[in-house]
């Protein structure tokens, strides 16, 4: 066994059949598994013009390569399909103990077509495929349905779950599909694609063993990294050490490679917290609907948001399946919910900086609520922050009046209009209902005159973190085939991965000053491809996002994937997989009508008008060209995004 | 005589909390709720239910934190 099982499931849920489709061997090879082998499989498969909420749509729940074979940090499963949400390709990337529950199960990944007349769930064991009647489960919120389901499945192995909320059911084009009562898939809308299927859940029960083609040589590479996670620890006053060191990184003219060994500690002491208040002073944190500075939201009101703060209300740490780093925790709500729910996820830096700097907050029991009925209405966190912060800076401009909130004061850091509103979204009620599908519908449905304060990339909200800090993040939300996520790629990232030293292209960074990464140039295009084609092979693999920012150095995925599939694969080699899985994901886009430009973040997002306070004061991104030089670097046609015939044919797409 | 049941028992010093022994275990008798080991409260693992002693935790485990004796 090469880490890949070769075998997929596909579910139809109109006439209630299945079968067990075998993948050939080539496609691993050129694509790897995860989403490499899913966005191989939804090219073909999806029609083209498929309504993304109708029958032709297909959805897919796929995981990596290394899930299972003993390599660390490899829990994250992807569910993939069309986007309701932004039109074209979506896909979205969850950890947890659901991925190894699908191998487990015998398939790579599990797709779904058609709709169900009635709701159902889907039951897999190690022999048995059973499509079942949800009428119990149907209407319940995701954390229920999951507990709930759980006992009524467990016969032998304790089943792992994957299950929309009511958004999802409600089909919110910004709902996701939740595992482990609050870890969740959230991006590209797909909890909406799942609840146009009736699907309400999939559970599984398998026990089947995974297995890679050498796995004394996985558990020591896994050992090795262990050996570095256990030495990396930080004292608890760095907590309010954080935000003087934003401060100091972003003071500084000059910058340079950084050992990502730093992140591992403070991950392991706060999780993505940690970004907290170090964000809000180095100015990687959007404040006030992207266009607040530090003397919007900055001194005491920030205290808050100190993970120390946070980390009071936590009583345990958790750790996704294979994670040794362990950045999960819970929380108690019993006072932040007054009552209400006992516990909570750890909410993450998103989420945080989402209804708290975003919206001008600064009380934190209103974030940690949030985060627990977000997650039980199984609804993104990110899109519901952009979409409160467009309502706000729409009312605060008079644009929209009581009378479009439904009698809501709808003011800057008004925390229990902010409850109310998204409370709203989720129940789908009133002004909650119009914006329940993201800022770009809710400007169709409040009017142009709202539009320029409805800050999105081709329909989805972009994650908290500021291109105008980090151009190369702003190349990645704008050109990548699902716009507005922070992951696929930024200078930071980069610096950490250290890819220069194994790879005989991928541009080495030098100390060197800040604005260079500003200027476009064949050299920044060259880091934006590799490292976008970097991403797409770790979402091969079912690799985790912060093993990537731990640095190659110390987890190194391509020898991973090498000791669990027996190929003796480059690094090159692999990042060419990475650009054929990325111009794949842009070539669906091409096919469904999409201008990549439509894509573009928009000008607020770019500086245009510059922010004239704190450290990104008057930066601005010069997008167009950056993205041209990106699309150029990848084979794609530099004017409109499209890749060349010659570079399909080249990939053997 | 009957015999001796095998049953896991951990190592904590080499655990890393990562759950491929619980993910693995084909009964799940295996369980992440142990908070009392490290500074940062983090859950490892313990024996929760009837073990069938398949040593499937043992051999999966890439720390050697687990043996089944």
């Amino acid at each position: 066994m090469k880490g890949y099982i070769g075998k997929v499931l596909v579910i139809n849920l109109s006439d209630g059949t299945h079968e067990v489709e075998k993948i050939d061997e080539s496609v691993y090879e050129n694509y790897l598994s995860g989403l490499g082998m899913a966005v191989r499989y939804l090219y073909d498969n999806i029609p083209q013009g498929a309504d993304p909420l109708g029958e032709d749509n297909i959805l897919g729940l796929v995981t990596g390569i290394l899930t299972g074979t003993g390599s660390v940090m490899v829990g994250r499963w992807m569910a993939v399909g069309k986007s309701p949400l932004t039109g074209g390709w979506g896909d979205s990337n969850c950890g947890g103990n659901f991925a190894p529950g699908i191998k487990q199960c015998g398939y790579d990944a599990i797709f779904f077509k058609g709709i169900s007349p009635k709701p159902v769930y889907v039951y897999l064991d190690n022999k048995s495929v059973e499509i079942r009647d949800a009428k119990d489960y149907w209407g319940l919120d995701a954390i229920e349905a999951e507990e709930k389901l759980i006992n009524d499945c467990w016969v032998k192995k304790k089943p792992v779950v994957a299950t929309i909320g009511t958004s999802g059911e409600q089909q919110s084009l910004i709902s996701g599909i939740t595992n482990d009562s609050g870890r969740i898939a959230a991006r590209s809308g797909l909890g909406a694609v799942m609840g146009s299927k009736k699907l309400k859940a999939v559970v599984c029960t398998g026990s089947r063993p995974i297995k890679g083609d050498n796995p004394e040589k996985i558990k020591e590479l896994s050992r090795s990294y262990g050996k570095v996670v256990r030495k990396q620890n930080m004292p608890k006053i760095m907590g309010d050490m954080l935000p003087v060191m934003g401060a100091v990184m972003g003071n500084m003219k000059n910058d340079a490679p950084m050992d990502g060994a730093l992140s591992i500690g403070l991950l392991k002491s706060f999780g993505s917290s940690m970004n907290n208040t170090m964000a809000l002073k180095n100015g990687d944190a959007p404040i006030k609907n992207w266009k607040g500075t530090p003397k919007d939201f900055g001194g005491r009101d920030i205290k808050n948001m100190n993970p120390n703060v946070v980390n009071k209300t936590e009583y345990q740490k958790y750790h996704c399946y294979s994670c040794v780093i362990g950045c999960g925790g819970i929380c108690d709500i019993k006072k932040s919910s007054k009552g209400k729910f006992t516990h909570t996820h750890k909410p993450e830096y998103e989420t945080v900086n989402g209804f708290g700097a975003l919206l001008l907050n600064k009380d934190h029991h209103t974030i940690l609520y949030l985060n627990e009925i977000l997650n039980r209405a199984g609804m993104d966190s990110i899109s519901p922050a952009g979409a409160v912060a467009y309502a706000i800076e729409c009312y605060e401009e008079g644009v929209i009046t009581k009378e479009d909130t439904d009698g809501l004061e709808l003011t800057w850091g008004n925390k229990e209009a902010i409850i109310k509103l998204v409370e709203m979204m989720i129940d789908r009620k009133g002004i909650g209902d119009k914006l329940a599908d993201g800022v770009k519908k809710a400007v169709e449905r409040l009017g142009e005159k709202t539009k320029e304060y409805a800050i999105h990339c081709g329909g989805q909200e972009p994650g908290m973190h500021d291109a105008r800090l980090d151009p190369m993040l702003g190349v990645h939300f704008s050109a990548d085939p699902t716009p507005g996520k922070h992951t696929t790629g930024a200078n930071l990232y980069y610096k950490y991965m250290q890819l220069w030293q194994y790879s005989e292209w991928a541009p080495r960074v030098k100390w060197h000053n800040k604005d260079e990464e500003y200027i476009p140039s064949e050299e920044e295009a060259k880091k934006s491809v590799a490292m976008a084609a970097y991403k797409m092979v770790l979402d091969g693999a079912g690799g985790c996002y912060y093993a990537m920012l731990s640095g190659m150095q110390h987890w190194n995925m391509f020898d991973f994937l090498n000791a669990a599939t027996g190929w003796n694969k480059t690094v090159d080699e692999y990042l060419e997989i990475g650009k054929r899985i990325q111009t794949l994901r842009q070539q669906f886009n091409i096919r469904e009508g999409i201008n990549p430009k439509d894509f573009f973040m928009g000008k607020r997002m770019i500086g245009k008008p510059p922010l004239e306070h704190g450290p990104i004061k008057g930066r601005q991104v010069p997008l167009e060209e950056m993205v041209s030089n990106h699309w150029n670097e990848f084979g794609w046609d530099k004017d409109t995004g499209a890749p060349k015939d010659e570079t399909l044919k080249n990939m053997g797409i | 005589m009957e015999k001796k049941k095998e049953l896991p028992k951990f190592e904590y010093s080499k655990c890393m909390a990562c759950g491929i022994c619980t993910a693995a275990c084909p009964v799940s008798v295996l369980e992440l709720n142990k908070i009392d080991v490290d500074k940062y409260k983090k859950a490892y693992p313990t024996l929760v239910g009837d073990c069938i002693s398949c040593k499937i935790c043992e051999k999966e485990c890439p720390y050697g934190a687990v043996i089944v004796c």
